[in-house]
């Protein structure tokens, strides 16, 4: 039998609170006094998540195999809250509200769903794992924060809503779809990995890539692409086919058909032009 | 009874930038009379430089010093989320006490390159940037190209000086040999006296700077020769690319509408990528034109103290970094602080009404040389003696040439080093006891 | 007071072996006791004492370092130090913060460091952040390679005046910028790139005044001779890291033979060419040049592995390195004066050219004979950082240790060096000459770098390893100016070193046309390029003779 933790939160703070430690390796086995004493910093004051949160275990209902048993639950409006399941390697973690800055960042494994929006930086250099977002995302989506070469290196990032700009930033690998629209230059500097867009993208997408995928579903109100992209052919990569099969699993079920035709760009010929644009004839 | 006259020569204008280091300023009986060879706007402001100081009050109520630090104090160490702000028109030697108070605070410490030339330094941590100092321009530049920036109105004796009819050593004849171009979205002044002006189309900085580099490297492009690119044809675009390629040293000074332009830091990346790879042809340079008088300064002394240039915060007890997060736009629309020490700025006038409004509902502590629109709702308003005219200390140029600007007229008030000294202490005091 | 006692002395000024000696201070000097028998002992039983560590050539200070600092915030991200009551926070492992970089050398036992590479019109930032590297005792390097007057002062055609020019021109540099010693970087050379000029060999003209690297050096060498100065010319020659530019570096040598001068990061210049232009170490040759050379000195540039930041006045060294592996580069053309370039870089022991670089350092540093003319450094950050030594100094110590690393290398580099035949491994005294006396002797600090009466109180106790890499990481006590700065390994207190200066023979003044030309083209007033004594509050002047 397995337990699932609940974290309410009783108010909201007036002042950022930064709270890596709240992820599931870090309260799994632990009693309710245990984890009420997990420290969170709450401007620049170290204090225990008790003080900020109804903290809860019961017993988790069976798992019907359909539905993946949630360890950790978190509620409340965590606009506020930074860097919550940062690093976080292993088990899931569902919150039911709007997290601020760095969820999921340099998460390496498990599971993070956000019934909710989030701030910037959503997974962050990620490894492995997977990110859902129902609802939408902030700028600089599984980016490099600033100096890096490279951002996300692995792991799979969903998001139903909107994200904003810098999706996928200087990513290295991994996959990234957004249903909605983006923001400004996603994939930008990106050195490899897969983006793909349902909705449509602000400018400059794949602006300075070296290599990595991007497709855009969507062809109406496209901006006009760089000038550093040059058309090759229109045709049906046999990779779609198996984006397609994986985010199926993940329960996004594209409309498109496994046929569909690719208008392909190559580019970003300044930095070399091995990476691609995919665009939906 | 006769009027004291003291003719000071070579005074460092600190009003802009350019830290013109000529200037000559006329003192009678402490009192600044007359002041020859500054700009219009350098003159003004030292002529008025001793007028309109602010008094010392608590809460709009006139008070002593002594009270208006410990007040100061009070407030600052009660803060849970305190915002250190400013650093920009005054030394670095009081911006070091700013960073350690910030530091000893545990706060978060900004200064306004956040919202100008901040883009511009994001990008150097990402790319790098090969610049030059302004001499080199002086003696040497032979193409000069002014991008989103119109220093005839903000840094009026940029070309005079440095950048366009200054008599340079392999340019004895100043402006004739050199070729001026600029890039703006709309006609001033410093277009119409540049020998090509590209008028753009706004928000495309970086797709032009994207451009001149495909076009400067030979890389393949998807647009006909017609195609317009910021409203531009490529055509033109590769006649400026091969006047960059055939020039001997160039330069590119870069405004706000670089950098506050769509996209921000990555238009910077971009040109400065640019920039470097012009370099495989000739020796080609760009400089950020920086506003304030020592806002650079301000973001060396962050750098060799904390790491990082701007935005950096202290509640973990050591510098972190990151723009956006820790900038001071985004903590005051996001309302986050709780406190703030402000130091040589006047947010009142600079940041936009709404992110402004929220220190309006906080306690500020406000460290500044005369009225204005902070000063008057700014909870403690220290009046402080203004640096390089009542104070002497340490200013970085636009090229980051450290200066040492002088003291030429004695004031009734402490300088800002001095005053931010008394209040480090009485942190450190209050913390300990 | 203070007296040491039970501690292993080494101070190989004065002869003392490692025996067991007391060791009295008062004030800040060492004395020859004794005290007064209420004394405040320190025991350093089982404990190595020496002298403190004297930095002959490091990156610290100024734009170059703070552009390199800049450049790499994901490091500063990732290595960090939160402030306490006595110290400032800090960050960066390649190129520390300011107080960060006082401290860990302070930690590693050393209480004096100069800065390398000043360039004249950026010397007041070099100091203000001198002045933010607590502890230590400090001093800085003027750059005068690539004047504008220097150059002009050497295109006099009339040799007495060209003398007397130049006399003039270096004294005002070194007083105008406050700084220790004649700094050389790839003289003409970074010149001649701002012309987009190729690179210069020994007698390349170069524009604007038609002066070559030959008469730079030898120029410069014999004003430094004449100026009496302590320190000799600094030399960072031409052609740094180029395959084959031993024959240029022993060229220079020849050139310069008779007169002092102290040749820095040598490493960095004794590339042989392999038969397919690629690296191969050139360490045999310049040793022997060297050894028959008394009147040289050198610091060796060891290499490191690990990511770390190039930075230099070599501007054009730092462009070609840009080329070759891309990614970010800095550069900063400085009027008149020099240029600067900054390239992080990562060595990597499976590369062939990086492995050779590391065998070549060790190599010059085994194979010159006389400690008294070869010194430890990194030339930090460039060939690695500071925090290394202790690693570094095992390999010197540890033959055992050095080929257990030699083993790890790219598998080819047996054909290029000859690290495997060398068996020699330095002592603790030869240890405590490349760090601290050679160095004070070359820069002619006679209170420093000895432990005789007279001396400053800077004293190291390292706690006695057979493991010298954890003897050296973290001294157990370090002694500042009598001050207990370091106890057990952490800094009990922390305050401003001196800025250590020159009192030259001379006025430093510039000839009538030379300071005409200054004021027609430099953008900075004559009156305000000279470095007012408010950037150096606690001055330490050497007398120069
Ligand atoms: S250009 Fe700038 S520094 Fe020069 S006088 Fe005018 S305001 Fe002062
Ligand atoms: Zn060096």
């Amino acid at each position: 039998m397995k337990s699932q933790i609940q974290l309410t939160l009783k108010k909201i703070p007036d002042i950022p609170v930064e709270a890596e430690n709240i992820k599931p390796e870090n309260m799994a086995g632990k009693t309710i006094s245990e984890i009420k004493a997990i420290p969170i910093l709450v401007g620049k004051c170290w204090e225990p998540a008790g003080d900020w949160f109804d903290i809860g275990i019961k017993e988790s209902p069976e798992s019907d195999s359909e539905k993946p048993v949630i360890d950790l639950f978190i509620k409340g409006d965590l606009t506020r809250f930074k860097r919550i399941g940062e690093g976080m390697s292993q088990g899931s973690m569902r919150i039911d509200g709007t997290v601020g800055f760095h969820a999921g960042a340099k998460m390496c494994g498990g599971e993070l769903i956000i019934n909710g929006n989030t701030g910037d930086y959503l997974g962050a250099h990620m490894k492995a794992g997977l990110i859902v977002v129902n609802g939408n995302a902030g700028h600089y989506i599984a980016a490099a924060y600033r100096g890096h070469a490279k951002g996300m290196a692995g792991g799979t990032i969903i998001i139903k809503g909107n994200a904003g700009q810098m999706l996928g930033a200087r990513m290295r690998r991994g996959l990234i779809y957004v249903t909605g629209d983006c923001g400004d230059a996603p994939g930008f500097n990106m050195k490899a990995g897969t983006i793909i867009i349902g909705g449509t993208p602000g400018a400059r997408a794949g602006a300075r890539m070296v290599r990595g995928t991007i497709m855009l579903l969507n062809k109406d109100n496209l901006p006009e692409l760089l000038p550093t992209f040059t058309y090759n052919c229109t045709y049906t990569p046999s990779f779609w086919g198996i984006a397609r099969g994986v985010l199926s699993k993940m329960g996004v079920q594209s409309e498109a058909g496994t046929d569909l035709l690719f208008k392909r760009y190559s580019g970003d010929t300044n930095e070399g032009g091995r990476g691609e644009i995919l665009i939906s004839a | 009874m006769d009027q004291e006259l003291k003719v000071h020569s070579d005074v460092i204008c600190t009003f802009c930038g350019c830290l013109c280091d000529d200037i000559e300023v006329e003192v009678v009986d402490n009192r600044i009379s007359k002041v020859k060879k500054a700009c219009m706007i350098g003159r003004n402001k030292l002529m008025h430089a001793q007028s309109n100081n602010p008094d010392i009050t608590i809460a709009g109520k006139p008070t002593s010093l002594d009270a208006a630090i410990n007040e100061a104090v009070n407030i600052l160490t009660n803060a849970r989320f305190p915002l250190v702000y400013g650093l920009s028109s005054t030394t670095t030697e009081a911006q070091r006490e700013m960073v350690e108070i910030a530091e000893i605070l545990n706060a978060t410490i900004d200064n306004p390159s956040s919202y100008c030339h901040g883009p511009g330094l994001m990008a150097r941590q990402q790319v790098g940037l090969s610049s030059c100092t302004l001499g080199e321009v002086k003696n040497r530049a032979d193409l000069v190209i002014f991008w989103g920036c119109n220093p005839l109105e903000s840094h009026v004796r940029h070309l005079t000086r440095y950048s366009v009819s200054a008599k340079g050593m392999f340019h004895p004849e100043g402006r004739k040999s050199r070729k001026i171009v600029s890039i703006d979205i709309r006609p001033t002044p410093t277009t119409k006296s540049s020998d090509w002006f590209i008028q753009v189309t706004p928000g495309n900085t970086f797709e032009i700077a994207t451009l001149l580099r495909a076009l400067v490297a030979n890389n393949p492009i998807g647009k006909g020769d017609d195609a317009l690119i910021a409203g531009v044809a490529v055509s033109k675009w590769r006649e400026l690319a091969e006047m960059i390629r055939g020039c001997k040293y160039g330069v590119i000074f870069f405004g706000l509408g670089v950098t506050q332009c769509r996209g921000r830091d990555i238009n910077v990346e971009q040109l400065a990528v640019l920039v470097s790879e012009i370099n495989n042809h000739t020796r080609f340079y760009a400089m950020a034109m920086r506003g304030h008088g020592n806002v650079a300064g301000g973001n060396q002394v962050m750098t060799w103290q904390t790491g990082f240039p701007l935005a950096v915060n202290f509640s973990r007890g050591y510098p972190r970094y990151n723009p956006g997060e820790f900038s001071v736009i985004g903590l005051l629309a996001r309302k986050e602080v709780d406190a703030a020490l402000i130091v040589a700025t006047d947010p009142g006038a600079h940041l936009p009404a709404d992110t402004g409004d929220h220190l309006k509902n906080i306690p500020v502590i406000y460290l500044e040389p005369h009225n204005n629109p902070t000063t008057e709702w700014a909870t403690v308003v220290i009046p402080v003696a203004q640096a390089g005219v009542a104070a002497s200390g340490t200013y970085y140029r636009m090229d980051n040439v450290p200066l040492r600007v002088k003291k030429i007229v004695d004031s009734d008030h402490l300088s800002d080093e001095e005053v931010l000294k008394r209040i480090k202490e009485r942190i450190t005091h209050a913390q300990n006891y | 007071m203070l007296r040491i006692i039970n501690g292993k002395v080494y101070d190989p000024v004065n002869r003392i072996h490692g025996e067991i000696r007391d060791i009295c201070i008062r004030d800040q000097k060492i004395v020859e006791g004794p005290l007064p028998p209420e004394t405040e002992i320190i025991d350093a039983k089982g404990c190595v004492v020496m002298p403190g560590g004297v930095e002959i050539h490091s990156h610290v200070a100024g734009a170059k370092v703070n552009n390199g600092r800049m450049l790499c915030p994901e490091d500063s991200a990732d290595h960090f130090r939160a402030h306490t009551e006595i110290l400032r926070s800090g960050c960066n492992g390649v190129v520390p913060t300011t107080f960060l970089t006082g401290y860990e050398y302070a930690r590693l036992g050393y209480t004096t460091l100069f800065e390398a590479a000043v360039p004249p019109l950026k010397a007041r930032h070099a100091h203000e952040e001198l002045r933010d590297t607590p502890i230590l005792d400090t001093g800085c390097y003027t750059v005068m390679g690539n004047n504008y007057l220097v150059m002009k002062a050497l295109n006099e055609p009339d040799e007495i005046s060209r003398r007397e020019k130049l006399m003039g021109v270096v004294a005002w540099l070194l007083e105008s910028t406050r700084g220790y010693a004649v700094k050389i970087v790839n003289p003409g050379g970074v010149e001649n790139w701002k012309w987009n000029r190729g690179l210069v060999d020994l007698d390349t003209p170069v524009p604007p005044f038609d002066v070559t690297p030959r008469m730079i050096m030898t120029g410069l060498a014999r004003t430094a001779y004449e100026l009496k100065l302590p320190h000799p010319i600094h030399l960072h020659t031409n052609h740094l890291g180029e395959p084959g530019n031993m024959a240029y570096t022993l060229e220079t040598m020849k050139a310069l033979s008779g007169s002092r001068a102290h040749f820095t990061h040598l490493q960095f210049h004794s590339y042989d060419k392999s038969k397919r232009g690629g690296f191969a170490s050139g360490a045999v040759a310049i040793a022997e040049y060297f050894n028959n050379h008394p009147e040289f000195t050198c610091d060796a540039g060891l290499i490191v592995f690990g990511p770390t930041m190039t930075m230099t006045a070599d501007a054009p060294m730092e462009f070609s390195l840009h080329q070759m592996k891309g990614g970010k580069w800095s550069n900063l053309d400085i009027e008149m004066e020099t240029g600067s370039g900054v390239v992080p870089i990562k060595y990597q022991p499976d590369s062939l050219v990086n492995a050779v670089q590391w065998c070549l350092g060790l190599e010059l540093m085994l194979l010159i004979n006389d400690p008294w003319r070869v010194f430890l450094s990194t030339d930090h950050p460039n060939a690695g950082p500071f925090t290394s030594y202790p690693l570094l100094i095992k390999l010197l110590m540890d033959r055992d240790f050095r080929m257990s690393w030699y083993e790890m290398l790219h598998p080819k580099v047996k054909e290029y060096t000859c690290l495997h035949d060398l068996t020699r491994e330095y002592s603790l005294e030869e240890i405590a000459i490349v760090t601290r006396s050679g160095p004070a002797r070359a820069l002619g600090l006679k209170n420093r770098g000895h432990l005789g009466a007279g001396a400053y109180a800077d004293v190291a106790i390292y706690p006695f390893f057979d493991d010298k890499q954890k003897m050296f990481s973290s001294a157990s006590y370090l002694i500042k100016d009598g001050r207990v700065v370091v106890r057990d390994g952490a800094i009990k207190e922390s305050f401003s070193g001196r800025a250590l200066g020159l009192e030259l023979p001379v006025k430093g003044e510039l000839a009538g046309d030379l300071k005409e030309y200054f004021e027609q083209y430099s953008t900075v007033a004559f009156s305000n390029y000279r470095v007012e004594e408010e950037y150096t509050p606690r001055p330490e002047l050497i007398r120069c003779g």
